[in-house]
């Protein structure tokens, strides 16, 4: 009997020593997939590199005591995807894009560029309900805000002023040396009408991140859709666009990017598919891993200016700002599978490019969605510096899974952010894959 | 008149049986009157003819080979009386000698002769407790508190064979279908919606395992009594047949549950599994067999998933907020069996000693 308890205490032991979810040591693996969830649905817009992790930006409606409410997020995480601190919100702000200010491997602050929204539902004039300022938030490297700079139509609505002005920021770069330069629209307000053509505009910070300039690039009848990236280097500043020609409920476009000397006129304005009718929608451009190789752009072509049949391409734009002739390529999310090098006009399933990065290989990494009724899933192409295919990727589940963001480790992984939106509650995602966009080690 | 037939074939019957038991009982106290006056050479004509003669009894053959043993013994017949011992055995696979009563000569020859049963066969059915072992955990979402694997039970069935060794040592194996069953919960401390209540997401998810199962041991009987309790140490080799998880998400209360999903888990588990096993039990002698109850713990040697694969399971991850932590499997079963005795009594072998 003796034995018998001998043997029932020596169980115990062991079934005490097991290991449960909270009490066992995390995996040593590098590559993951991980999702914030907030109180509410929150929608990616950006992911920046930190030392030691990295940080998504966000937007969300909260709601509070006295109704809803526009927040930005900002969410830092270690190497390995872990949330370090609470979710950080800023009210009154509807983000696009930040940028980290890193000096000597710390951080001292971070920049988040986007809209404040007034809404005022009784305005007379259609265009004076929703009206948007570029909103410029201004933070320290401990997620506290310090001020906000706004770019907005501050003259009083009276007779010789009916409809107030948009203005919108939509993408941010550090100069190098202290200040930043901003990608923004603007909108003029036309009377009885809602919307007006976008023209493009170039803010700009000095080292004290003090509004410096403001110089405004507009076009005639067409309007501007810019990607989400804006790059300088050396007084040259570069971003993408697209130029939409909206006529009736058909909205044609081609890709242009723009090359300006800082407070200048552009130097270069390289476009392709400017004699055609097409959707081709650039929305990031970010420069090669050898900044003499130029820069990578992707977006979304399709024959149809619909995007029903929606390609992904992606081109290349010289160190000067010129597109490549011959460079651009098309990506369909079943076909590339079977033909690498698919004509643009080819379209199996409607795929839409997202955002762009440079491998430290020398090529890029594109990210962008497929769609397989009815969900989206999340597209991984890696191409070589020529933009010839080497591998091509779909994760997802029965959502929609929306990149925003995607960028190179130090070690070589690929770091992708974005948007998971299932039955109508979205989160954020951060996905690390190894440089085969494989998530095993 | 049917009536009638039946009657006098039953008589019938039944005076034959009893002609027969009454023929073995008369030769049984013929032969040991022989065999008490000496006369040992008429014995072997004697019983030879009573067990031709009809159906005896068990008990009343034993003591006709018997004397038929001893007679051989002391006519100094080896071979005879090993055949005669031999027949005994045969003929009561539970028989005993009583070493104050019988003839040393006779106690003598039983003792060269293989006499215990050579294995069991038999069936097994139980219960198990099974849970995670968590090696390294791996998420996809930020676990919160509370969240734990727990234990699940399901059932187990199988054929089982003992062998023994000798009185207290036996050889034991099983083949079993194995059903192992765990839940986990999952919760994601969302923060707290405009009233101040916290939102929560939360992860069900139970997974079950079927598996063949081989588990080998060695038991040790420690006390020979009624219960013959014992305790035993070995291996499973688990062959694994399919895994399911199934699972559904919850999301405070606002915003639309995940539905139940139904998972093939096979592909990112190991088809096989190592455990370690420990139990006690006791065996209850029951007619020609025991009755087994146990209690054993399977201890996880070997991981049933591969860091490689937590992120594999697109659906899962991406729905369900699902990511595979790498785990070892342990269980606690109570199970009761029935083995029977299984003999083939022979000489033993004589070492030749030069």
């Amino acid at each position: 009997m003796r034995n018998f308890f001998l043997f029932l205490v020596v169980v115990s032991c062991l079934m005490v020593t097991c290991k449960n979810i909270e009490t066992a040591d995390p995996s040593p693996r590098s590559t993951f997939t991980k999702f914030y969830e907030g109180p509410y649905s929150m929608q990616a817009t950006a992911l920046d590199k930190i030392p030691n992790g990295f940080v998504l930006l966000a937007n969300t409606i909260a709601e509070t005591s006295n109704g809803s409410i526009a927040q930005t997020v900002l969410i830092e995480t270690d190497e390995k995807g872990n949330r370090i601190g609470d979710f950080h919100t800023y009210d009154n702000i509807v983000s696009k894009s930040f940028k980290a200010i890193i000096s000597n491997g710390t951080v001292n602050g971070y920049i988040v560029v986007g809209d404040r929204i007034n809404v005022d539902p009784t305005a007379e004039q259609a265009a004076n309900v929703v009206v948007s300022s570029m909103s410029v938030l201004i933070l320290n490297g401990s997620f506290q805000e310090l001020r906000r700079i706004y770019i907005e139509d501050k003259k009083a609505i009276g007779a010789g002023h009916p409809v107030k002005d948009d203005f919108f920021g939509e993408s941010i770069n550090l100069t190098g040396t202290g200040g930043a330069v901003i990608l923004g629209t603007f909108k003029e307000g036309i009377v009885n009408q809602q919307n007006a053509p976008a023209e493009q505009l170039l803010f700009g910070l000095n080292d004290n991140l003090d509004s410096a300039w403001v110089k405004f690039y507009p076009l005639l009848s067409n309007t501007y859709s810019n990607a989400r990236s804006i790059h300088y280097s050396n007084g040259n500043i570069i971003w993408a666009s697209a130029i939409a020609d909206v006529q009736g409920d058909f909205t044609s476009s081609y890709v242009t990017v723009p090359f300006v000397k800082e407070e200048s006129v552009p130097v270069n304005f390289s476009t392709l598919g400017e004699t055609s009718s097409q959707k081709f929608l650039p929305k990031d451009i970010q420069p090669a891993a050898s900044p003499a190789f130029g820069f990578g752009v992707v977006g979304t072509y399709s024959e149809n200016t619909d995007g029903s049949e929606g390609n992904i391409f992606f081109l290349r734009v010289g160190t000067n700002g010129s597109i490549i002739p011959g460079s651009d390529r098309y990506f369909d999310g079943t076909l590339s599978l079977t033909t690498p090098t698919l004509d643009k006009n080819t379209s199996d399933l409607v795929d839409e490019g997202e955002a762009v990065t440079g491998t430290s290989d020398g090529g890029f990494v594109l990210v962008g969605t497929v769609k397989s009724n009815p969900d989206k899933n999340l597209l991984v192409i890696k191409v070589n510096a020529l933009g010839d295919l080497m591998w091509m990727k779909t994760f997802g589940g029965g959502g929609d899974e929306i990149p925003v963001s995607v960028t190179e480790a130090s070690n070589g992984d690929i770091l992708i952010g974005g948007t998971n939106n299932l039955n109508e509650y979205a989160s954020v995602f951060l996905m690390r894959m190894d440089k085969n966009g494989d998530l095993k080690n | 008149m049917k009536r009638f037939l039946f009657l006098i074939g039953f008589s019938v019957i039944g005076i034959h049986a009893f002609s027969q038991a009454t023929n073995c009982a008369q030769t049984l106290r013929l032969a040991q009157s022989v065999y008490d006056q000496g006369r040992l050479y008429e014995l072997e004509d004697i019983i030879s003819k009573g067990l031709m003669v009809g159906d005896c009894d068990k008990q009343t053959s034993v003591s006709l080979y018997k004397l038929l043993t001893l007679a051989y013994i002391y006519l100094e017949e080896p071979q005879k009386a090993d055949d005669s011992m031999l027949k005994l055995l045969e003929t009561d696979h539970y028989f005993e000698i009583n070493e104050s009563v019988d003839p040393a000569e006779f106690v003598a020859l039983y003792n060269t002769f293989r006499s215990r049963e050579i294995y069991r066969v038999g069936a097994k059915l139980g219960v198990s407790a099974s849970q995670p072992n968590v090696i390294n955990s791996v998420s996809s979402v930020e676990v919160g508190a509370d969240s734990e694997y727990k234990y699940g039970i399901a059932m187990h069935f199988g054929g089982a064979v003992d062998v023994p060794l000798n009185d207290r040592m036996t050889l034991h194996g099983e083949l079993l279908y194995y059903t192992k069953k765990f839940e986990l919960d999952l919760k994601v401390d969302r923060g707290f919606d405009v009233n101040g209540a916290p939102i929560t997401q939360e992860f069900q998810g139970f997974e079950t395992q079927n598996w063949l199962s081989l588990p080998l041991s060695f038991e040790y009987t420690f006390v020979e009594k009624k219960y013959n309790p014992y305790v035993a140490g070995g291996v499973s080799i688990d062959y694994l047949l399919n895994a399911k998880l199934r699972s559904e998400r919850t999301r405070g209360t606002s915003d639309a549950p995940i539905p139940e999903t139904s998972f093939d888990f096979k592909p990112i588990r190991q088809n096989i599994n190592l455990s370690a096993l420990l139990a006690a039990g006791v065996k209850l002698k029951i007619s020609g067999g025991y009755f087994i109850a146990e209690v054993r713990y399977l201890y996880g040697l070997t991981k049933l998933n591969g860091d490689e694969t937590a992120f594999e399971n697109q659906q899962a991850v991406w729905d369900q907020g699902y990511a595979d932590p790498v785990f070892k499997l342990t269980s606690l079963a109570l199970s009761g069996s029935y083995v029977l005795n299984i003999f083939n009594p022979k000489k033993n072998k004589i070492k030749s000693s030069r």
